[in-house]
């Protein structure tokens, strides 16, 4: 295949991650130009998997990638629209999700294909770990950054309003 | 200075279930409740939370113990109200109003949930399966297909949400109708590969979000939660499977 299809069909990709993004953010009832960050979200992630394809060997080293992109993508752009970043992380994660992955596995583990049940059930987990652990390093790392504040007692001075 | 307790503890768990509801992380609806209690004064709070249940327990500052389980129905993703109840609880904690105006901010919120009308959903579900139809290696016909095997899907999720279905056997439905659909479509000559058709309507039922979350939960250590939700999801995988296998092999008795 010519290197002019292979971009097309990659570009193809991204834009319809961004479209399916847009789509399963509506399902979940977000609400107005969230739409468009989260389906953004979803389309940086797509891109940076497809970017680290030629550095990185392997799919779930390039979900690991792609995660932390649109971690970072999400956390930021929660705090510009001061919303929960879960909201933009659930939808953007779309495309990177191992979906097919289960439903292949589970279609072999019926199908009685042992070796290959196992084999994609492994793979899935690898995806799935990629993503937990991605999406959980960006959080830790904003945890240790002064804009967050663990809940902390407050001791309650006198004459206070309640 | 006297406070009327329980109602503050029936106010912070009310506000941890309407976010658990809308598919808050386990952490977030700990934290939020703490927080809370420790805006109004109280410094000693133990709260667990669970997929289905939340205990919060408070000492008042008289000494006195107080504690609230609340069972969890089984629960979704609501992106819109999570946002709202996020939002009032930071509110609530910067700004301590007094308890009855607090309650009557939280009661406003749960009484008006803001809904897309099923046309836009039955649009979004159309457009979704389409996407991923194209996504994972479908052609433009198989998308075509796939968008009206996702209209299946949401239709289905609808009249069973009228009903005392479990989630497990919803997700079976949705799947055989939607793989029988395909099979369907396929043998009328519309769509060219059944398991594009098959996999791009099945990104609203297969349990990604769902397993993803729980390995987070694993790794945050809320044991307990993380190992509840692989199950769920496991479960949902397995009925997602068998109800595709149930409508292939159907479609296949029937010769489509």
């Amino acid at each position: 295949m010519s290197m002019t299809n292979v971009f097309w069909e990659n570009a193809i990709s991204v834009l319809v991650a961004f479209i399916g993004s847009a789509c399963f953010a509506v399902i979940y009832n977000t609400r107005g130009g969230n739409i468009l960050c989260s389906a953004l979200g979803g389309a940086i992630g797509w891109l940076v998997y497809l970017l680290t394809g030629p550095i990185l060997n392997g799919d779930i080293a390039q979900t690991f990638a792609g995660t932390i992109a649109l971690a970072v993508f999400c956390e930021v752009i929660a705090r510009v629209r001061k919303a929960p970043v879960t909201g933009f992380l659930i939808v953007s994660i779309f495309p990177l999700v191992p979906g097919a992955s289960i439903y292949y596995t589970m279609l072999h583990a019926i199908n009685g294909e042992n070796d290959l049940f196992l084999t994609s059930f492994i793979h899935t987990i690898g995806i799935a770990g990629a993503i937990a652990v991605g999406s959980l390093l960006v959080a830790s790392i904003v945890r240790m950054t002064p804009w967050y504040h663990a809940p902390q007692p407050r001791h309650q001075e006198e004459g206070s309003k309640v | 200075m006297d406070m009327d307790y329980d109602g503050l503890l029936t106010l912070a768990t009310d506000l941890g279930y309407g976010l658990l509801v809308s598919g808050a992380e386990i952490y977030r609806v700990e934290d939020s409740m703490k927080r809370l209690m420790f805006a109004y004064g109280i410094d000693r709070v133990e709260s667990f939370v669970i997929p289905n249940c939340i205990n919060i327990s408070i000492l008042t500052p008289q000494g006195k113990t107080l504690t609230q389980i609340r069972r969890m129905p089984s629960h979704g993703n609501d992106v819109d109200m999570l946002a709202r109840y996020n939002d009032l609880c930071r509110r609530l904690c910067r700004e301590v109003p007094p308890l009855a105006e607090a309650r009557e901010r939280l009661d406003h919120i749960t009484a008006t949930p803001r809904r897309y009308s099923l046309p836009v959903m039955l649009l979004a579900h159309y457009v979704a399966s389409a996407a991923f139809a194209v996504f994972f290696g479908g052609d433009l016909w198989d998308a075509f297909c796939s968008g009206w095997c996702g209209i299946a899907i949401c239709l289905s999720n609808e009249v069973l949400s009228h009903t005392e279905t479990n989630p497990y056997f919803d997700t079976m439905i949705g799947a055989i109708v939607s793989a029988f659909l395909a099979q369907i479509l396929v043998h009328v000559g519309l769509g060219h590969q059944s398991q594009y058709i098959i996999i791009g309507a099945f990104m609203a039922l297969v349990p990604g979000i769902l397993f993803t979350n729980a390995l987070r939960d694993v790794m945050v250590r809320d044991m307990v939660s993380g190992i509840t939700k692989v199950g769920d999801a496991l479960f949902i995988g397995v009925m997602a499977a068998l109800g595709t296998a149930l409508a292939l092999g159907l479609a296949g008795l029937l010769g489509v």
